[in-house]
């Protein structure tokens, strides 16, 4: 269960960055335009309250990303609260219920996508500097919505899918696939609720998605732009 | 003048429009509209189905692609402990999969099973994956039919070959061997003898790709028989990629053949094997590259059903060892010439072998494609295991008991008749299935009256009953009198129950009737069908090779529906194309389908339906792809039979099976087809396909469950599917579907008693999900909610709000789940977390009181209520009194627990305070005293309250961990607590009050003293959070 709540809201928070991510480039640059990436740009830090809800349960969390590449995710479980963050470069946790209160070190897949979460301007804003390969994917239809598929092949090799609203040119899903010890993970994430923050749109709730089944769902309450954050917060 | 008269148009326009046009304003219903009501499937997996093809990656057997007749392609990274299906949104039934040995992520799949029986699926052509299977796209040869090979060429992998049979049940044209050079995007026909035959076997030379074999078979199916073989089979050889062929003929049989398998040893390219059809099949090798011939083996292991069995595997390792799979998986060690049972030290494997892949590396490890799923060996096919993970099985019909939870009854293609639980403890596994009867299984039915007798048959009218509590087995087949000759029974023939009485139906070319629970039988017809003698030959069926298994038997009965309204009122269809009605009990009968509009004659019967709501309404669909016509053919009556009019429409893409009217509203209808489900919500003007976790799999066979209103579907190819509630759909009237946001009413999930065996930890084993225990709350919203904040919440009645609910809102209907739980309490705060701990917040929570609640959307500025009501389970034996204890004493729990977490604040407080930076500085030695023998006696009683040491299993238990635990267990049984667990709540109160009352003093003893002190030396005084904003932070 522990685990399951952590790794989930991993997924969840690569939502959450995927949003502040004819032919592939013609269909993102409709993208931003829609949800205001030029006002996102220029935002130096968001910090993010709100809750997951997993099974009837909730969890309020909070969210700090700074330019550039920070991140600090503090979720709180029961009482205990469970702490990711990225510093720039490396990845740190503060999990209690895993028997230590000692940050540790975060490696390997779990740390490639928070680092992937620490920036601000998601994977597909400036794609091909980040070393990723962008194609359109034919359409789809997602509950009724035809959907452009962006299929980002990234420079680690997951493959991201995005699901752009033919018409409002959201993102209203995202797919993933990442390959842990030679076995696939897939992971899928519906996107709503999408209100706009000084000039940018983002999704206020994003539900995560396996094998069909709602797994948990973030809800945002407040969005806070450019408050102040020392960096020493996200030191280790 | 011009002008008024343009205007007159134009009204005139507008009025016809309007009148007219109803449909044309109404809204589109499209699968979207079906929104998130969701299938589930309940397998079974059990004893899985057929598998027609299995390819692996010689380089890494455990990355796997297993094709199913009818359930779809599954893919696996773990030579098959979890399986996936990854071609849902395509055509269920696959012929052949080839992966690319060098590039793994590019695969091809032909779709349509190349083993012919009667009950054989359809495909719709070539796909080919580039990313593992994660998307298909459709290549071409669409009107194959069936594939039964696809090789990649080794060094250029845009160059590949199709092997197409083409159609079974008629002539056509794309068959052969089919060349693309460019991945698919053309394709050449380099190999096409007439509009009969197609490729039944392919094979490339290992050194030499230019080499090709080809195996050419004419077969052909009909309603009545089966023909294998003709002028066109053939074995073809070709040395040029194709280009040219030569027939194969030195040392081989002349004259009629029929199926040919032909492979090259994968270790010696000059050994060819071959197994012809033809008045003596047998095995032929050739160690020339197919110059010359010898045959090896004449015995029927070679010679058995080769329609559905003709393969030859040679070994990839050892040119002695070759596998011919056919009933078994047999194997010769001596190049041919004699064959046995692999498996012949006592191993077992389910019968009907239809693929087998050996890995090069290590010889001994193999996956055999079987009627009864897939099986791995690693010791020469030896023993077997069985992947318990592929719920693939292939109904024929379904039905339901009135059981709590209801059972769902079905037979299965070569796997007999089954019952299984609608929902299960922990989920529905493979051992809630319970089988019943032999042979192959088709209906099953409980008697009304005894729960206990289970009806069943097997192929060919042989109708049996079992007792469930003996396994006892009668046969209550009508037979053959002196007055009625020879009884014909379909393969599937018809049983049908009474909807209203325990009267029990069954149909030969007769339809018998029997009142006492098949002991004895009435014949209330004449024959039915058309008697077409032409088409009763069955003994001679099969062409080479005689196959008579009752699987084309014709004229027969193979529907029969007796009104709701009226128990004379019986309508029977026949599987020559007869629809017939008695309004008497089957006095006199009236053929109706000569008024039946656009169907062509002869058209097999599939389902007939009479209306719930109107005597004279009916609703029949008919099934022409045995005459090689896949046509929906979907009609209604509304004058008993005297006129049909037809309500298909172009969204259904295939030939139906079944069809349903809803139980609760005339104008909603359910339609089996081979693709799919398909629903209209107007009576059949439109339809649209469900889709929802359903795939494109065929519905042979669905009911209503008349207590819980789930649409219960069975599928030939991937078991059963519940679609639990179908109550919204019937709410989706015209003004409905036209609304922004409509709430729709849903039956609350009435809680169920489920016990069962359960254990967690079997990746490799089937589970179907069980129906959701939360509370649905349902609405229609005619188009996606994008921008904006819209909320739901649910308050009691009271109007204190208790939750916010999450959720994505989507087009068509919506569903919110409501677990009606409480927060948990809020505990005291310690990193620690022992398993007391976890079973108190979240294990066993206190539920929200049976009653009603109000449900409030907030979409933008617009607001919507709605009463929901949470149910107890009325089958628990607790009374309401009990109930009321076990709240009381759980409340107590919670407000213990809550009364510890404000102990523990409120010593949090003051050691925070103390600990505060400058705190201490400047105060007087006795302050400074008193402040640490403060500190010591709060470390004293926080180890007495709490477990502060990290880890799970340490196995200390303190003052919360007793609550916890204490308030967590009470959840755990729904009724009166015991008696400890209320003595056990009685002394922990105790302790409670007791901590309380000495942190209290501690306080009171020297924090107003230390706190002066403080004050004195310039600091502040330390605040200890009152009660009242505790409580209040709750909010």
């Amino acid at each position: 269960m522990k685990k399951r709540v952590f790794l989930s809201f991993l997924m969840v928070l690569t939502a959450i960055a995927f949003t502040t991510a004819q032919d592939a480039q013609e269909i993102l640059d409709n993208h931003f335009e829609t949800i205001g990436q030029e006002n996102l740009l220029k935002v130096k830090s968001i910090q993010a309250t709100g809750k997951a809800s997993q099974m009837g349960m909730e969890f309020p969390f909070k969210m700090i990303n700074k330019r550039p590449d920070k991140l600090k995710l503090a979720i709180e479980v029961q009482g205990t609260e469970i702490i990711q963050v990225v510093d720039g470069e490396t990845v740190w946790a503060v999990n209690p219920m895993s028997g230590s209160a000692d940050p540790i070190d975060v490696t390997g897949p779990e740390a490639d996508g928070l680092k992937e979460n620490a920036d601000m301007d998601g994977q597909l804003w400036n794609w091909k500097e980040k070393g990723h390969q962008l194609e359109l994917d034919g359409t789809e239809e997602v509950e009724g919505t035809e959907c452009h598929v962006l299929k980002l092949t990234k420079k680690n090799g997951n493959i991201d899918y995005y699901y752009v609203d033919a018409d409002s040119y959201l993102i209203i899903k995202a797919k993933s696939k990442i390959i842990m010890e030679g076995s696939e993970v897939e992971m899928e994430s519906l996107l709503g609720n999408f209100q706009e923050v000084e000039g940018f749109i983002m999704p206020f709730t994003t539900e995560q998605l396996s094998g069909g089944q709602t797994i948990i769902t973030i809800m945002i309450d407040t969005v806070k732009v450019n408050e102040e954050f020392d960096d020493a917060m996200f030191s280790k | 003048m011009r002008i008024i008269k343009s205007f007159a148009i134009a009204l005139m326009v507008l009025f016809l429009s309007g009148y007219h046009g109803v449909a044309q304003t109404k809204t589109k219903v499209s699968s979207s509209t079906f929104g998130q009501i969701q299938a589930r499937q309940i397998g079974p997996a059990l004893m899985s189905g057929r598998v027609s093809c299995v390819d692996a990656l010689q380089s890494n057997p455990l990355y796997m692609f297993i094709g199913t007749a009818s359930g779809g392609l599954w893919k696996s990274t773990n030579g098959g402990v979890i399986v996936k299906s990854v071609f849902d949104k395509h055509t269920l039934s696959i012929g052949a999969v080839t992966i690319d040995q060098n590039r793994p992520d590019t695969i091809w799949v032909g779709t349509g099973e190349p083993w012919v029986r009667n009950s054989t699926s359809i495909g719709t052509g070539v796909y080919k994956s580039t990313d593992g299977g994660e998307k298909w796209k459709l290549m071409g040869l669409d009107s194959t039919e069936r594939i039964a090979r696809i090789i990649i060429h080794p060094e250029n992998p845009d160059v590949v070959y199709v092997a197409a049979l083409g159609h079974l049940w008629g002539a056509n044209e794309q068959r052969g061997v089919f060349k693309t050079e460019d991945g698919g995007k053309t394709w050449s026909k380099i190999l096409y003898i007439d509009e009969n035959t197609g490729c039944s076997d392919l094979d490339m030379d290992p050194e030499d790709p230019d080499i090709l074999y080809a195996g050419m078979w004419t077969f052909r199916r009909r309603a009545w028989d089966f023909y294998s073989g003709g002028s066109g089979s053939g074995l073809y050889k070709s040395t040029d990629g194709g280009a040219t062929w030569e027939e194969l003929t030195s040392d081989l049989p002349v004259g009629e053949k029929g199926r040919i398998s032909v492979r090259v040893s994968p270790v010696e390219s000059d050994y060819v094997y071959s197994v012809i059809e033809w008045d003596s099949t047998a095995l032929y090798r050739s160690t020339d590259k197919g110059k010359s011939w010898e045959m090896l083996n004449q015995t029927p292991t070679i010679a058995e059903r080769p329609f559905y069995f003709n393969l030859i595997i040679p070994d990839p390792v050892d040119t002695s060892r070759v596998y011919k799979p056919g009933l078994y998986v047999n194997v010769s060690t001596d190049g041919g010439r004699k064959f046995r049972t692999t498996n012949f030290a006592g191993g077992a494997i389910h019968p009907d072998i239809h693929g087998l892949w050996i890995w090069e590396k290590d010889h001994r490890y193999m996956y055999a494609a079987t009627d009864g799923g897939l099986y791995v060996s690693n010791d020469y096919g030896s023993s077997w295991r069985h992947l318990r993970n592929l719920p693939v099985s292939q109904f024929y019909k379904v039905s339901v008991d009135m059981e709590k939870p209801y059972n769902v009854y079905g037979g299965l293609q070569d796997n007999g008749s089954w019952a299984g639980p609608s929902r299960s403890y922990g989920g529905i596994g493979n051992y809630d299935w319970q089988g019943y009867g032999i042979g192959d299984g088709f209906s099953v039915h409980t008697d009304k009256e005894d729960h206990n007798i289970v009806y069943w048959q097997m192929q060919g009218g042989l109708f049996g009953q079992t007792d469930k509590r003996y396994q006892s087995m009668r046969l209550i087949a009508p037979m053959e009198t002196e007055e009625t000759g020879k009884l014909r029974f379909n393969w599937d023939a018809a049983i049908s129950m009474s909807p209203t009485s325990n009267t029990v139906y069954v149909g030969a070319q007769y339809l018998y009737k029997s009142n006492d629970q098949g002991s004895s039988w009435t014949r209330i017809s004449q024959d039915l069908t058309t008697n077409d003698p032409e088409k009763q030959q069955q003994e001679e069926s099969g062409g080479l090779t005689v196959d008579n298994s009752t699987a084309e038997n014709h004229t027969t009965i193979i529907c029969i529906a007796e009104s709701a309204l009226d128990e004379n009122l019986i309508w029977v269809g026949t599987d020559d194309g007869n629809l017939q009605v008695t309004r008497n009990g089957g006095k006199s009968w009236t053929n109706t389908v000569a008024n039946v509009p656009g169907l062509p004659p002869n058209t097999w019967c599939s389902s007939v339906y009479p209306s719930r709501f109107e005597k004279g309404t009916t609703y029949a669909t008919f099934d022409g792809h045995r005459n090689d016509d896949i046509s929906p053919y979907v009609y209604r009556t509304t004058d008993f039979g005297a006129s049909w009019e037809s309500i298909a429409s172009d969204a259904i893409t295939a030939h139906c099976y079944k069809i349903l009217e809803d139980l609760v509203n005339p104008d909603l209808l359910f339609l089996g087809t081979e693709f799919g489900l398909f629903i209209s919500l107007d009576g059949g003007e439109q339809w649209a396909q469900f889709k929802n976790e359903l795939p494109n799999a065929s519905i042979m066979d669905m009911v209503i469950h008349p207590r819980e209103h789930d649409l219960v579907l069975g599928t030939h190819g991937r078991g059963v599917y519940i679609i639990d509630d179908i109550s919204p759909f019937r709410q989706l009237s015209e003004e409905i579907l036209a609304s922004e946001f409509a709430f729709l009413e849903q039956r609350a999930p009435v809680p169920m008693v489920v016990a069962g065996p359960n254990w967690p930890g079997l990746d490799d084993e089937f589970r179907g999900r069980n129906p959701t225990m939360a509370i649905p709350i349902t609405f229609y919203m005619k188009k996606r909610h994008l921008i904006g904040k819209m909320t739901m919440e649910v308050f009691d009645m009271e109007g204190n709000r208790l939750t916010e609910l999450p959720s994505v809102t989507r087009k068509g209907i919506n569903q919110v789940h409501w677990i009606p739980m409480k927060k948990p309490p809020r505990p005291p705060i310690s990193e620690a977390m022992p398993f007391q701990m976890q079973i108190a917040m979240m294990g066993g929570g206190m539920s929200y009181p049976a009653g009603d609640y109000k449900v409030k959307v907030t979409k933008k500025d617009k607001e919507f209520e709605k009463i929901i009501t949470v149910y107890d389970n009325p089958d628990e034996p607790y009374t309401d009194e009990d109930r009321k204890v076990r709240r009381k004493l759980q409340q107590r729990g919670f407000d213990l627990m809550e009364d510890l977490a404000y102990v523990d604040r409120k010593m949090t407080d003051v050691r925070k305070g103390l600990a505060a930076s400058g705190a201490l500085s400047g105060v007087s030695s006795s302050t400074r005293k008193k402040a640490d023998a403060l500190k010591a006696s709060l470390k004293d009683v926080t180890e007495r309250l709490m477990v502060t040491e990290y880890g799970d299993l340490r196995g200390d238990a303190r003052l919360r961990e007793d609550v916890g635990f204490l308030y967590g267990t009470v959840a755990f049984y729904g009724g009166r607590p015991t008696q400890v667990q209320m003595d056990r709540m009685d002394l922990l109160e105790k302790r409670v009050r007791a901590m309380e009352k000495e942190v209290n003093e501690l306080f009171v003893a020297s924090l107003d003293k230390i706190n002066k002190g403080l004050v004195k030396a310039g600091g502040e005084a330390i605040a200890v959070t009152t009660r009242e904003a505790f409580d209040a932070e709750k909010k």
